[in-house]
């Protein structure tokens, strides 16, 4: 992404406009092309996963803002997208449905369901959807909220105590969640239940069940978008560029000015609401709220899309996510991969200047494993799904040895393009 | 005498029994340039790690244009008017030359988070002023043509030379150089200290240069302090310190005396 050349005392009022808003409008096209033109074409699994793909790219880039940007190590994500979720779940649960005249079905209200079934490509605006994204924009809140409670006593501290602090948070969130009350199932339950105690009726272990299905698929890329935006403008401004001289080393940031503690919350607070706001649109995305969706095994993939793109790097992360997702469907169903493989290395050899080879090897190598896996598989009739957390830890231990600094260290797609001024730099292992 | 723009009192911090720094007292007019010198571990970067917030005195004063710096955090102080380079570099390796200097002239920017998230006047304003104004440090310091490159990359002279551009972003009253000849070639220091001059007078900055290499720091200070053990042994021009036969002690050691 070129800089922005810019000459404010020039910048016309209109043309400001245009240079603020325009790229937010670009989010919103990108979104309704998607719902109204690609999304019908697509065979509902695949829209399903392109849904995952986006929630996915939420979570992960607002992750590497935290890992990336600032340079901390949190790895409690899920922790967050949970707090999202299940505000935001317990909101349009209760608040709409209870409060606001639903039915015994739950179908009927003014504010109430207007999903009842997953039809993620379905109108693109319904009459709940203002009670759903101010649940979502809670959630978001809350988590945020949260952020700040957990970042600022352990932000203060150098070192590793974040990844301590957010390991055991996510899990406290977690286990929270599974002693919560059982969910209250009818009209006459909630109405007969004292407000602020209903939102303790959280399903517990045994899951929140029934919320509407809400989230579409116009939201979810107009939110992956807009989350990608923000990414991108931190990093092009000044407080993106204190962010990363903190990374770079805190005490010289310290020096020239930049308040690191007081960063370095901001960054994890701005990151915790990203992922409750993604948990909120996750939650009406499966109409389900388990704990066990939140767990440590969530928060390592989250983790994982991070470090395998290349921590500080956002295009990365966004590939990173895409792969990851798909892979974990692709491991239910082994498509072949080697055309894909064949493209890559095509690509790579076009694009690349240097180091090319090791690179091309690495893909060329990566494609024959997962077909001979591929055909192991289905000979032995193996779920390779089941190995998933397996052949992930395995994957990241392999990135720690070939290329720790994943694919793209902290550089960007654009930066590997032949006829860029300045070659990128690896980092040092 | 008008009221000195920098002065330490009495400055003193000991870790555990070891007092690195005691009575550090300093007084510097708009304008002077001050070196301050002694043999390794005579607690000179202790001194600065002080007046910078790194480090709080155990007791002492420290006023900035008759405004205490006590206990304020190390980004308050550079906010007062305080920049410093370190005596290990510590640029942000990872960071084009131009983003180093740039990230330095983020305190003086009026955008806050949501006017950078929605792209404001204000912040393009703020990033063509911080640009335009990084830009002109890196002519100063001759590195206008490796603006996009990675610090890292830089040779070495040009690592310290853009830390001093660095600190100079802060817009500082005082500056604060911590070695800025180590390790450099005779023909880079040479440049340094025309490097120095010009600054301090372009800036009307107040410099204080902790250095170890005497010709250099006998050419370009006016007035030197000379530490050992955490305490101040003498002070006065070139001439005078060079001198001192404290000071003569200080680094060569006691005359040999009559041995057994």
């Amino acid at each position: 992404m070129p800089e922005a050349d810019v000459q404010p005392a020039k910048l016309s009022a209109p043309r400001l406009a245009a240079r603020s808003l325009l790229p937010l409008l670009a989010c919103v096209g990108l979104a309704l092309l998607f719902h109204l033109v690609a999304a019908p074409l697509m065979k509902p699994l695949h829209v399903k996963l392109a849904m995952d793909i986006g929630i996915n790219i939420i979570l992960a880039v607002s992750l590497n803002m935290i890992n990336g940007f600032t340079g901390q190590f949190s790895i409690g994500h899920a922790g967050f997208m949970a707090i999202g979720a299940y505000t935001a779940g317990a909101f349009t649960y209760y608040g709409g449905l209870g409060d606001v005249w639903g039915d015994e079905s739950f179908t009927h209200g003014i504010l109430s369901w207007s999903r009842p079934l997953a039809d993620f490509t379905g109108n693109l605006f319904t009459a709940g959807d203002i009670l759903f994204l101010a649940a979502c924009l809670v959630g978001g809140l809350m988590a945020a909220l949260i952020g700040l409670v957990v970042g600022l006593p352990s932000l203060r501290l150098r070192g590793d105590y974040l990844a301590v602090v957010t390991l055991g948070f996510g899990d406290i969130i977690r286990l929270l969640m599974e002693l919560s009350d059982g969910q209250l199932k009818t009209v006459a339950d909630i109405q007969s239940t004292p407000y602020f105690q209903r939102y303790t009726h959280l399903g517990g272990a045994s899951a929140m069940s029934g919320l509407s299905f809400m989230t579409t698929t116009f939201w979810v890329v107009l939110f992956a978008c807009f989350t990608l935006l923000a990414a991108f403008r931190l990093r092009m401004s000044s407080h993106g560029r204190a962010f990363l001289a903190i990374r770079e080393n805190e005490i010289a940031a310290e020096s020239m000015g930049v308040p690191t503690t007081r960063y370095k919350v901001a960054a994890f607070v701005l990151a915790a609401g990203f992922a409750g706001f993604a948990g909120g649109l996750f939650a009406h995305q499966s109409s389900v709220l388990n704990p066990g969706d939140y767990g440590f095994i969530k928060s390592f993939d989250i983790l994982i899309m991070v470090v395998l793109g290349g921590q500080g790097s956002i295009s990365g992360t966004v590939i990173a996510a895409t792969v990851i997702t798909l892979l974990s469907e692709f491991l239910v169903r082994p498509p072949h991969l080697w055309i894909l493989g064949l493209i890559v290395i095509l690509l790579l050899a076009v694009f690349r200047q240097r180091k090319a080879m090791r690179a091309i090897i690495m893909v060329a190598v990566a494609t024959i494993v997962w077909e001979i896996a591929r055909a192991l598989a289905l000979h032995f009739q193996i779920n390779l799904a089941q190995y998933r957390m397996i052949l992930f830890a395995l994957a990241l231990v392999l990135i720690m040895i070939l290329r720790p600094q994943g694919l793209l260290g902290i550089r960007e797609v654009w930066d590997y393009l032949p006829g860029r001024k300045r070659l990128p730099t690896e980092m040092k292992a | 005498m008008s009221t000195p723009l920098f002065e330490t009192r009495n400055v003193s911090i000991a870790f555990g029994g070891l007092k690195a720094v005691d009575d550090f007292t300093l007084t510097m007019q708009r304008g002077d340039l001050q070196g301050l010198i002694g043999p390794n571990g005579a607690g000179k970067t202790t001194a600065f790690n002080l007046i910078t917030g790194v480090y709080q005195p155990d007791h002492g004063a420290i006023q900035l244009g008759g405004r205490s710096l006590l206990g304020l955090p190390p980004w308050k102080i550079a906010r007062e008017g305080v920049a410093r380079t370190f005596q290990n570099i510590r640029l942000f390796p990872d960071l084009s030359v131009l983003d180093n200097v740039r990230v330095a002239c983020h305190l003086r920017t009026k955008a806050n988070m949501f006017q950078m998230l929605m792209r404001t006047r204000q912040y393009y304003l703020d990033e063509a002023e911080l640009s335009a104004r990084s830009h002109q440090l890196l002519e100063a310091i001759d590195l206008q043509d490796r603006a996009d490159d990675l610090a890292r990359n830089l040779p070495y002279g040009d690592q310290r030379r853009l830390e001093i551009a660095r600190a100079l972003a802060t817009e500082p009253k005082v500056l604060l150089l911590d070695e800025p000849a180590a390790g450099m070639n005779p023909s880079e220091k040479q440049e340094l200290v025309i490097l120095i001059r010009s600054i301090r007078q372009r800036f009307g900055l107040t410099i204080l240069l902790i250095e170890h290499d005497m010709g250099l720091v006998m050419k370009v200070c006016e007035k030197i302090m000379v530490l050992d053990y955490g305490k101040t042994i003498a002070v006065g021009t070139p001439g005078e310190v060079q001198k001192n036969p404290d000071v003569v002690k200080a680094y060569l050691g006691e005359p040999a005396s009559a041995g057994p």
